[in-house]
């Protein structure tokens, strides 16, 4: 491991089980930590307790986003990015299984990096997660 | 909203400064069955023309050219469903220029009637009643227009409670009843994967079958959103170039036709149409990936677009080499979930071409087609052609 990580915030089990399938068959040298709500991913971002240490939580290089995360929506997780001064820049993808126009819209308004639709099939999902290594 | 008092707007309100007269007017028309209401002051009229009047009943020496504007102002203040009936009994020491004077300074907020002096009774109480049934439907139309009102405001909240349920529920659907689908696919695709080789039998075609029936459900899910979502789109109208339009949908379709090894051809005249240029280009889309789908094996699928003239419409063609369809089934074709063919021989969900029509009823078209079994289909959108002089 070379200390680059990704962040992914996903509550569903079998979604991050997957994830980390296609991320190990991808070969990213960055590793994949996830968290499971929103106030989790909040409190990874901004180091505190029990992510403060950063050795073991590296500071992400890009984190992929739920929209439907308990606690503190994606939405709102990413509006807090972008209001951050120190986090403006990080890269946030949205993963979500929505098309719906109105999430599509609103995470673009919040400066969302890419958005990206959950495929449904595995081989698609590896698709895609590969392709992710062009960003970070 | 109706009267609180409904006697008030029978009542005839009187203002005659001459006490004699005063008192005959009264009686004759209580005599009648008339609810006259003797004012003493023409401010003291307007308060009451404003709790609800029938009719207005002057003698000309009631009002001069110091009272006339405040008649006029309260006269010309009635809302628009009100246009109350003022008569007016002259007088005859006065001159008919006098009158006419007077008449004319209530101007066009007022519906008068002169009756001359010396009047018979029978003359002014049938005046009067006359006057109070035209009064009566004023009060009707009133009435009708809150009632109306009322109904068109609970309407439009009860059908905006449903479109918002709508919302939450296409959210719903779009986020949490899709999970289960996707896993599902990707186990039996992970199962396979790993553990493949080591099914018995036909277990390995049972976990394709697992895997084929959860990507079918979800793409019916997802057609399910995406006529949900067409249906709610915001539709906004203006001149669509029909070519720049079908141009535009080839790229999109792209890999489907590379796929297919389709060809389409595009014949449009530069023809403009009344459209919403997202949801035409969604109509289109589904009727060419459609014609693109359903050919006989062996069939490279040929599509052609083109446009036709039909006075005060355009209509859209899109002709193919298909298989067809036979006559009996035109009608059905369009309605949502009807497939005319089992999955094993054309995938597929049964909304693309429900997507059509309701995108086109959205823009205030039509749709329809013209086909035989085994002669390929000629379908068609008519919207409405832009006016040449629209920008």
């Amino acid at each position: 491991m070379n200390g680059a990580a990704v962040l992914l915030v996903e509550d569903d089990p079998s979604d991050v089980f997957f994830m980390r399938r296609a991320w190990q068959q991808a070969g990213h040298a960055a590793s994949l930590v996830a968290v499971g709500d929103g106030e989790q991913a909040v409190a990874y971002l901004s180091g505190k307790a029990p992510y403060s240490d950063r050795s073991q939580y590296p500071f992400p290089t890009l984190v992929l986003l739920d929209l439907k995360i308990p606690l503190l929506p994606g939405l709102d997780v990413l509006r807090w990015i972008r209001e951050n001064p120190g986090l403006r820049d990080l890269p946030v993808a949205v993963l979500t299984s929505s098309e719906e126009p109105a999430d599509v819209a609103r995470a673009r308004e919040l400066g969302v990096s890419d958005y990206i639709v959950k495929p449904t099939g595995y081989a698609e999902l590896a698709i895609v997660v590969k392709r992710l290594g062009s960003m970070f | 909203m109706i009267g609180p008092e409904p006697e008030l707007q029978e009542r005839i309100l009187v203002l005659a400064p001459r006490g004699r007269d005063r008192l005959l007017l009264a009686d004759a028309l209580r005599k009648a069955g008339c609810r006259p209401e003797v004012l003493e002051s023409l401010p003291g009229l307007l308060a009451e023309l404003g709790r609800g009047a029938g009719v207005l009943l002057f003698e000309e020496e009631a009002i001069d050219a110091k009272t006339a504007p405040a008649l006029l102002e309260a006269l010309s203040r009635q809302p628009p469903w009100s246009d109350v009936p003022v008569i007016i009994l002259t007088a005859p020491s006065r001159l008919e220029r006098q009158t006419r004077r007077l008449v004319l300074s209530l101007g066009r907020s007022a519906n008068v009637v002169l009756l001359e002096r010396p009047i018979r009774i029978l003359t002014l109480v049938q005046t009067a009643q006359s006057a109070l049934r035209a009064r009566r439907r004023q009060y009707e139309v009133r009435d009708f227009q809150g009632t109306l009102e009322a109904r068109v405001a609970e309407r439009t909240a009860q059908l905006e409670a449903s479109m918002k349920e709508m919302d939450t529920f296409s959210y719903t659907i779009a986020h949490d009843l899709r999970a289960p689908l996707r896993h599902l696919a990707r186990y039996s695709e992970a199962l396979d994967v790993d553990c493949g080789g080591d099914l018995r039998g036909d277990c390995a075609e049972y976990l394709r079958e697992i895997r084929s029936g959860a990507q079918r459900m979800d793409a019916l899910v997802q057609d399910i959103l995406r006529y949900s979502r067409l249906t709610r789109a915001e539709v906004s109208l203006g001149p669509v170039d029909v070519g720049a339009v079908a141009s535009g949908l080839l790229g999109d379709l792209e890999p489907e036709l590379r796929d297919r090894k389709a060809r389409v051809t595009i014949d449009a005249a530069p023809a403009r149409v009344l459209a919403d240029p997202f949801l035409l280009s969604q109509a289109l889309v589904n009727l060419v990936s459609n014609s693109i789908k359903f050919v006989s094996p062996g069939t490279t699928p040929s599509v052609r677009i083109r446009t036709e003239d039909r006075g005060p419409w355009t209509r859209i063609w899109v002709e193919d080499n298909g298989i067809g369809i036979a006559p009996r089934h035109h009608s059905r074709v369009f309605e949502i979930f009807e497939r005319l063919h089992g999955p094993e021989a054309y995938g597929g969900t049964g909304i693309g071409l429900a997507i059509v029509r309701r995108v086109v009823e959205r823009q205030r078209g039509r749709v329809g087609l013209e086909s035989e079994e085994g002669k390929g289909s000629r379908f068609w959108i008519e919207l409405p052609r832009a006016g040449a002089g629209t920008p």
